[in-house]
């Protein structure tokens, strides 16, 4: 049985430094934070605007929203592929298999998650916040960044959970990535790929890496959700 | 009740690997050069034995074989098919057919490769043009050719615009019609696609890119266990007169796409 003897491999390489172990985690970690850095603002301003605004279709767009929580990665990947290859309407931008590419994917990816988060949380936020902002002389703006300073811990949690999706998405970042060795190749893919060259230490090595900040981001929640505690 | 569920459980467990149902590792070029179906069908049809293609690098699949997860395996890389034997975990390894592998690229061919005899040369003077090139860099046959060829020509000083795509050989291809980049290929599989994505061949026929498929029993251990009756019957079905005139008439885009061992090109 190989996985004994693979994951003594793994640690030795973990502890070893090795440069494309390495390499692979940095790539995956700049590519996930660079897209919920661009996607964040937005998602967070339409998951405000739709809470605190009433119009026509808003029960709509909240379903919407919601579903696309839980929209296909892949589809994501083919929807951007079709747009960036040479082919399509974009291809003269020259973004397939690139990390541009997979920020672009993974952004879309994240959004839905900020917004729906930030949504729910300002919907359950009290109404009398804003109100108060208001007739203190607050205008739209400054009312907004009370009611978001509020419930921040909501939105971050958001943030943490767009991490989570988007830093182990395979399918999307395979697509439009192309998991080109030191360029497009994160942890997922390179999973995937050790995997099917059978080095299974490299997988398991990168296996736990992955574990690893998908812990970090849980005891980041808990973290936040005891601070809240008091309050 | 509990042997009932006993029995149920074993042959839910049973079902993944029905009694004679061969596994054959194969490459991805024999999947995406269209051949292997056309072959696994008629083997099907004349001996009644079901084959469950693993298709994989040729490198992954000699790990499969290792690891007992294929019954016999059908490969492009003689010196790793004799390994096999060498080490025991192969029984016999037969040649099956051939082709050739080609260095394809743009049309604007940016580095000059157009009509040049040597691919080692070639692939040194793309480096050298710093232009693009995607690797299979995945451990295939394909991918150990291509290693080769830079051996020969003096070692792989590695560029920024040497991708490592880690694919198989039709999404490889992909990536190189995507990027404008040259790319090492067998003839059949880029024929296969050459509707699709056009990409020209700019070097042939060097004799070190002859491309060589075998096929290779397994000997079955203690920590194999190896169909060994179906995978002989398919041994012998592929070197038989109907698996070879299958083979000889198989056509991509109309063109002959394998050769027999012993047969020259001038038969097409």
């Amino acid at each position: 049985m190989p996985l004994l003897e693979a994951t003594q491999q793994a640690f030795a390489r973990l502890a070893g430094g090795d440069a494309e172990l390495w390499t692979v985690v940095w790539i995956s970690l700049k590519v996930s934070l660079i897209a919920l850095l661009l996607a964040t603002p937005f998602a967070v301003a339409l998951g405000f605007w739709i809470a605190s605004n009433r119009f026509a279709g808003r029960r709509l767009a909240i379903v919407a929203l919601q579903g696309l929580l839980s929209f296909p990665t892949v589809v994501v990947g083919l929807i951007l592929y079709l747009l960036f290859s040479r082919s399509g309407p974009l291809g003269p931008w020259h973004l397939l298999f690139t990390q541009d590419a997979m920020i672009i994917g993974q952004a879309i990816i994240a959004f839905p998650v900020l917004a729906a988060f930030t949504l729910a949380a300002i919907t359950g936020a009290d109404p009398r916040l804003r109100e108060t902002a208001v007739s203190l002389g607050a205008g739209p703006m400054r009312s907004a960044l009370t009611s978001l300073y509020e419930v921040r811990f909501a939105v971050v949690a958001g943030v943490l959970n767009g991490f989570g999706r988007v830093i182990s998405e395979v399918g999307c970042s395979m697509m439009v990535g192309g998991n080109i060795a030191g360029i497009t190749r994160n942890i997922p893919t390179a999973i995937a790929l050790e995997t099917s060259k059978g080095d299974f230490a490299q997988g398991i090595a990168l296996g736990t890496v992955l574990m690893a900040f998908a812990l970090a981001v849980v005891a980041l929640l808990g973290l936040i959700q005891s601070e809240r505690m008091p309050k | 009740m509990t042997r009932g569920w006993l029995a149920l459980a074993c042959a839910l467990l049973a079902l993944p690997a029905a009694a004679d149902e061969l596994r054959l590792g194969a490459t991805y070029t024999l999947q995406d050069s269209g051949v292997l179906p056309v072959l696994l069908a008629a083997f099907t049809k004349s001996s009644g034995i079901a084959v469950r293609p693993i298709v994989a690098g040729t490198g992954q699949v000699m790990k499969y074989a290792e690891n007992g997860d294929v019954d016999i395996v059908f490969t492009h890389s003689r010196r790793d098919e004799e390994k096999l034997v060498a080490r025991g975990i192969g029984g016999e390894r037969a040649d099956v057919m051939w082709n050739d592998f080609v260095i394809a690229g743009p049309a604007a061919d940016p580095a000059r490769i157009r009509g040049l005899r040597d691919a080692a040369a070639a692939l040194q003077r793309i480096r050298a043009a710093g232009a693009k090139f995607v690797s299979r860099g995945d451990d295939s046959g394909t991918h150990k050719k291509e290693l080769e060829l830079w051996a020969a020509g003096g070692g792989l000083a590695r560029w920024p615009t040497y991708l490592s795509s880690g694919q198989g050989a039709g999404q490889t291809l992909v990536m190189a019609h995507e990027l404008d980049a040259y790319h090492l290929i067998d003839r059949a599989t880029l024929r296969q696609m050459s509707r699709r994505l056009p990409l020209a061949i700019l070097v042939e026929g060097d004799p070190r890119l002859l491309n060589e498929y075998g096929v290779t029993t397994l000997k079955p251990s203690a920590a194999r266990a190896v169909r060994t009756r179906e995978a002989e019957a398919f041994a012998r079905w592929i070197a038989s007169p109907a698996a070879r005139a299958l083979i000889t008439g198989y056509r991509v885009e109309g063109e002959r796409a394998f050769y027999l061992p012993g047969e020259t090109r001038a038969a097409r």
